[in-house]
């Protein structure tokens, strides 16, 4: 029973609800496609932002291992200036055993001490042949590394007197005609 | 029925959702305000600490230094060189354990364990963060210890991986060829900056500068971006010093010091036709790598820091002057009289007189006398005019620190026996570099060049830096040069410098036996020697000039043609096969066949000079003979009172000269006073 005294000032809502207003799809679709947008940009910009972190480790990494090998570089150029050195050559000739020529007739010549009345005689002998030979060695040390024979000798218009063992000389040359003979 | 005022009202749901969202509006506003505020005053009022917080912790600051410049010989070979090495040290803060650590670190580096506990005791109570614990490790080593100190669990970006221990970038510098040149090179300290030889005079050139860097590293330590400032990388120094010739040299020397019982020795080899200096050597020397306990007499470069007399071989200027003013010419006549001559009441001797010679025989006997008329007729403003046009009375400009520029006094402040004293090497101070320099300027047709020891200076992209030419100067004529060239291979081939002959090589030179000046006795004595030997090879197209100077020889030979011409003889005998010199000659040295002719110093007063050849060369000091006549000279000087009184310079004036009767003296000079001394001068 409906009552009478109320009195319907709106009407009954009725279940057809208002029409809703919507959005056109062409706007969706431009927010959609701003909304990819900036998050793609974001996305590309992180992106962008940890490679470049990674190649700036890189290439840290990179520069330390240049540092090193110009470090290496440089020991190794070291080493081998040492290894070059007439100092340690030297050091190091000594050190396998390698005696200089004059140390080694030094060597030959010293008699030992305890060594008897006869030998020690022996070792005098030993003694002069050594030194002999020493001085022959280093007597005439020159040596023709570059040319054998003098290149364009001016006459400076000099003279010296030059003493010439004529027995010695005979003895070169009898030397010199044996080994022509026997070759 | 119930009243309707009674009636319980129904909430206004509306409302009290409303209420409900603004005050769930008003919490949000008020949180985001005050986030807002706290970042106003974050960003705003404490920007810049934070920021400094920020750099503090992603930031990492490190300095570094370029390594030293290299020194090169003219070849490319390195003479001093430096090298990357680390230090280890202990941020005492961040150790926990101080024994554990310790002991760690004593395993690896082979330390006392006990002590650096101690060590690091002390340095945690004091909160030190640098504590270096071991030095000057090579990349080998520090790769042992990483592996040594290696802990598991422990993340740092650096190594070693052990709380509390860091590596320190260091260098180190390098001397491979040890001894070699040292004098030369020099050395520099541990900060990296030169104290002597090149090393100090090209320390702007050679210094290390700082390296910043600012690293940015992100959580794990790495480094992800780095701003590098730095000034300009160092320049690499080649040198005109050649690493066999300089070998070579330092073996001759040295062994010439040993055999002579010589107190020092130095030697010089340079290219006449460039200037260049191939060899300086000083014996005995000193290895830079081991500075510490060093006998510090061993460090002075005695070829350009020391003055000494030169003695004869000074003669050279006598001689090249006459010639030059066209007063005397190599095969023109000179009577040398009885071997003395009387200079301003001083007797010169010679060590036997030879009579009346050439002038180039009289070079080749070093007569004295011969060289004091001479000088006499040069006049000794134009004798010191060519003394200055060779180069002496200051520094020949070589680019080491503390070259001595030599003693030489104005004409105003001589006495009235200096030309003679200078003319055959005494009252003047030269380096042994000073006197090469003029050997070559005669090798070098008259022409002198300053002396130089840098060939090359390059920078870090290899391109070269503009060096200043070497000045040339022409200080006697072509045809003078040549004249002294053939009267200084009589001096090798006939006089008193037949030990300097070559084998395969023409060789020319001069002999100079000087006494010293001991400062003790403020006089010269006539027991030491500077002995020298200066000269050139080939003869005719001189390649090299060697100087060889010995302070004090004692065994032998003592005078310049026992002592240094030996020396002389083997360095060219290696040196010139080196450069690639022709021999000139297909004989062999004659030197054993020949009689040696003996050198004095400056006086032979034995037997009163009476022509006796002196035994074996040697002065005789006996005083007599002090009422001969005098001589008669071209230039008497005034009396002794008119004589200007110079300052005490320290030189051996009266070198040579026996006083025929005493004169004044200026304050602080003394005449030798020794009688009777007799010094055996060649075993």
């Amino acid at each position: 029973m409906q009552n009478p005294s109320v009195i319907r000032t709106r009407p009954r809502r009725t279940s057809t609800a208002t029409p809703a207003r919507t959005l056109p799809l062409t706007f969706i679709l431009l927010v959609i496609v701003c909304a990819c947008v900036v998050g793609t940009g974001f996305f590309l910009a992180a992106r962008q932002h940890f490679t470049s972190m990674d190649y700036g480790i890189k290439n840290s990494r990179l520069r330390d291992q240049l540092q090193n090998l110009e470090a290496e570089k440089r020991r190794l150029l070291l080493a081998r200036e040492v290894a070059l050195s007439p100092i340690s050559v030297r050091k190091a000739a000594r050190g396998i055993g390698l005696r200089e020529n004059s140390e080694s007739a030094q060597t030959i010549a010293v008699p030992a001490k305890s060594a008897p009345a006869k030998n020690r005689v022996e070792d005098l002998h030993l003694i002069k042949a050594a030194t002999r030979e020493e001085k022959r060695v280093t007597a005439n040390p020159f040596v023709r590394t570059v040319l054998t024979a003098p290149v364009n000798v001016k006459d400076s218009g000099e003279t010296r007197t030059r003493v010439v063992d004529s027995s010695k000389v005979r003895k070169d040359r009898n030397e010199v005609a044996a080994l022509v003979k026997f070759r | 029925m119930a009243p309707r005022a009674k009636k319980k009202q129904r909430p206004n749901l509306k409302q009290t959702a409303f209420t409900r969202f603004m005050l769930v509006i008003a919490v949000f506003v008020v949180w985001i305000g005050g986030i807002s505020v706290r970042l106003v005053h974050l960003q705003v009022q404490q920007h810049d600490w934070l920021r400094e917080q920020a750099k503090g912790i992603r930031v990492d600051e490190k300095r570094t230094k370029h390594l030293r410049g290299t020194i090169y010989d003219r070849n490319g070979r390195a003479l001093a060189i430096s090298v990357n090495v680390k230090t280890l040290y202990a941020d005492a803060t961040r150790i926990a354990d101080v024994k554990a650590a310790a002991k760690a670190v004593a395993k690896a580096l082979n330390l006392n364990e006990t002590k650096l506990a101690r060590q690091l005791d002390e340095a945690k109570a004091s909160d030190r963060r640098f504590v270096p614990l071991a030095k000057g490790l090579d990349a080998e080593t520090v790769e042992k210890v990483n592996r040594i100190l290696e802990r598991p669990g422990i993340t740092k970006a650096d190594t070693p991986k052990f709380e509390g221990l860091h590596w320190r970038e260091d260098q180190k510098r390098s001397y491979p060829y040890e001894t070699l040149a040292a004098h030369v090179i020099g050395f520099s300290n541990t900060e990296g900056n030169g104290q002597a030889g090149i090393e100090q005079s090209k320390n702007d050139e050679l210094y290390g500068a700082v390296i910043k860097k600012l690293q940015e590293r992100d959580r794990l330590g790495r480094v992800y971006d780095e701003t590098v400032t730095e000034k300009e990388p160092p320049k690499d120094v080649h040198l005109t010093i050649s690493v066999p010739i300089q070998f070579a040299v330092d073996q001759a020397l040295e062994k010439r010091v040993k055999e002579s019982g010589s107190r020092s020795g130095s030697a010089v080899v340079i290219d006449n036709r460039t200037g260049e200096i191939l060899a300086m050597s000083n014996y005995p020397t000193f290895d830079p790598n081991k500075l510490n306990g060093l006998n510090a007499d061993n460090l002075r470069n005695a070829a350009i820091q020391s003055n000494y007399s030169p003695g004869s071989v000074f003669k050279l200027v006598t001689y090249g002057s006459a010639l030059d003013k066209g007063l005397i010419t190599p095969e023109g006549m000179i009577d040398s009289g009885n071997g003395t001559i009387e200079i301003a009441k001083h007797r010169f001797t010679d060590s036997h007189a030879i009579g009346r010679v050439t002038y180039k025989k009289a070079l080749a006997h070093s007569s004295n006398v011969c060289a004091i008329k001479t000088s006499l007729r040069v006049g000794k403003e134009t004798f010191y005019s060519y003394v200055q046009k060779f180069g002496f009375g200051k520094p020949t400009g070589v680019e080491l620190p503390a070259e001595t520029g030599g003693i030489v006094r104005a004409p105003e402040r001589w006495y009235g026996d200096s030309l003679a004293s200078m003319s055959i090497g005494y009252e003047i101070g030269v380096s042994a570099l000073q006197m090469a320099t003029a050997f070559a300027t005669i090798a070098n047709d008259g022409v002198r060049i300053q002396p130089h020891l840098i060939k090359e200076i390059r920078q870090s992209d290899e391109s070269s830096i503009q060096l200043a030419k070497p000045e040339r100067t022409q200080v006697v004529s072509t045809e003078t040069a040549r004249s002294l060239r053939t009267m200084l291979r009589e001096v090798v081939v006939a006089g008193t410098g037949k030990r300097a002959q070559l084998d395969g090589y023409s060789s020319a030179g001069k002999t100079g036996t000087a006494w010293k000046f001991d400062p003790a006795i403020k006089a010269i004595n006539r027991t030491k020697y500077v002995s020298s030997f200066i000269g050139f090879a080939p003869a005719e197209n001189p390649a090299i000039t060697i100087a060889v100077v010995m302070d004090e020889p004692k065994i032998g030979g003592r005078d310049g043609g026992g002592a240094a011409a030996p020396a002389f003889r083997e360095i060219a005998q290696t040196v010139l096969p080196e450069l690639n010199v022709a021999p000139d000659l297909d004989t062999p040295a004659l030197v054993a066949d020949t009689e040696e002719i003996p050198e004095a110093p400056g006086v032979d007063d034995s037997e009163g000079g009476d022509g006796r050849k002196a035994e074996a060369g040697g002065p005789r000091l006996n005083e007599r003979d002090v009422d001969r006549p005098k001589a008669l000279t071209p230039e008497r000087t005034k009396p002794t009172t008119e004589t200007p009184k110079p300052k005490s310079t320290g030189l051996p004036r009266e070198v040579g000269v026996e006083p025929v009767k005493r004169i004044e003296q200026p304050k602080g000079q003394t005449r030798n006073k020794s009688r009777a001394v007799r010094v055996e001068y060649r075993t």
